[in-house]
């Protein structure tokens, strides 16, 4: 004679399993709004990152071009109160060119570098070959020099509220 | 006979919610902290720039208007004022001296260009510290050597 023992536990009734059931779509709904929120804010960082990256690489090619100009070979022209175009002959290049001339220029509120390998004039001449680096819209651009000729302090306004003030050594004495 | 939630399960089942839920607030909360954070040091970061070959500044503690920082330049109005209102506090640490006359023989011995042994200067003594640039609750260091 074989004996079944009958399970005295009882099942989930349908309003226990509605009410577990909308629970856990209301804590899924606010996951997936996180989730989303998340997600978002990732895309904000991440364009803001490359944002500081670029920056960082701008002031990194302006450090570089100053600290290893050529003695006395940068040139500062006024163009008005916020505006300075520069001229210079360097070790730096960005396009793999031995001692290139460096221009720093503006043409419609954009900051560009001019690399060449001919010494540039401004205004610039037709035949004039260069490569460009685009920094930027900017407001201001200009370039202090200290009264020993040795260091430079380069002040820079983007239309985008970023700034750059550096003050750079010129390494290449005499 | 149906029975109720024990007061232990109630609580437990709301501190997991509680536990989730405050994860989820810190996650944004923490990123966006350190993101404000990474952006004002490299804001500062550049700053540090106008201590390098600074004579008179960074090698004890002061707390300056920036401008002192820039003395021998011909500078414009705008840029006068803007440094003007910024107060930095500088710091220095003192992290290490080699006294050169200390050394023996072996030790001060550097090679020179074409590979051979040479005899430094046993009068010198090297002086390694940290001058840290303080700015509006943010901070920068920069390692500095120093003969003697």
């Amino acid at each position: 004679m074989s004996y079944y023992k009958i399970s005295s536990s009882k099942a989930f009734t349908l309003i226990e399993l509605l009410v577990s059931i909308s629970i856990l779509s209301i804590m899924m709904v606010f996951l997936y709004k996180s989730y989303a929120t998340l997600n978002k804010s990732n895309l904000i960082y991440k364009k803001e990152v490359q944002k500081l990256e670029t920056l960082k690489l701008k002031k990194k090619t302006l450090f570089l071009d100053f600290s290893v100009a050529k003695f006395q070979s940068v040139k500062i022209q006024h163009q008005g109160r916020q505006i300075d175009i520069v001229f210079m002959q360097t070790s730096n290049s960005e396009h793999r060119r031995y001692h290139p001339y460096v221009t720093y220029i503006i043409k419609n509120s954009k900051l560009y570098r001019l690399e060449s390998l001919k010494e540039l004039s401004y205004p610039l001449d037709v035949s004039s070959k260069f490569n460009v680096d685009k920094f930027g819209e900017v407001t201001r651009f200009r370039v202090f020099t200290s009264k020993d000729k040795a260091s430079y302090i380069v002040d820079i306004f983007f239309k985008n509220k970023e700034k750059i003030l550096l003050k750079v050594k010129v390494l290449n004495e005499k | 006979m149906r029975r109720a939630f024990t007061l232990m399960e109630v609580m437990v089942a709301v501190m997991i919610i509680s536990v989730v839920i405050a994860a989820l607030i810190q996650m944004s909360g923490n990123s966006s902290y350190t993101f404000s954070k990474i952006k004002t040091d490299s804001k500062i970061g550049q700053y540090a720039s106008f201590l390098i070959n600074s004579k008179n500044y960074g090698f004890k503690d002061n707390t300056i208007s920036f401008d002192k920082l820039i003395n021998g330049f011909q500078i414009d109005a705008q840029l006068r004022k803007r440094l003007e209102d910024q107060k930095v506090k500088i710091i220095y640490t003192k992290l290490d001296s080699i006294n050169m006359s200390k050394l023996d023989a072996k030790e001060s011995e550097l090679d020179d260009a074409g590979g051979a042994k040479k005899q430094v200067n046993a009068n010198m003594t090297f002086l390694i510290g940290k001058t840290t640039l303080k700015m509006n609750n943010t901070s920068t260091s920069l390692l500095r050597l120093r003969l003697q």
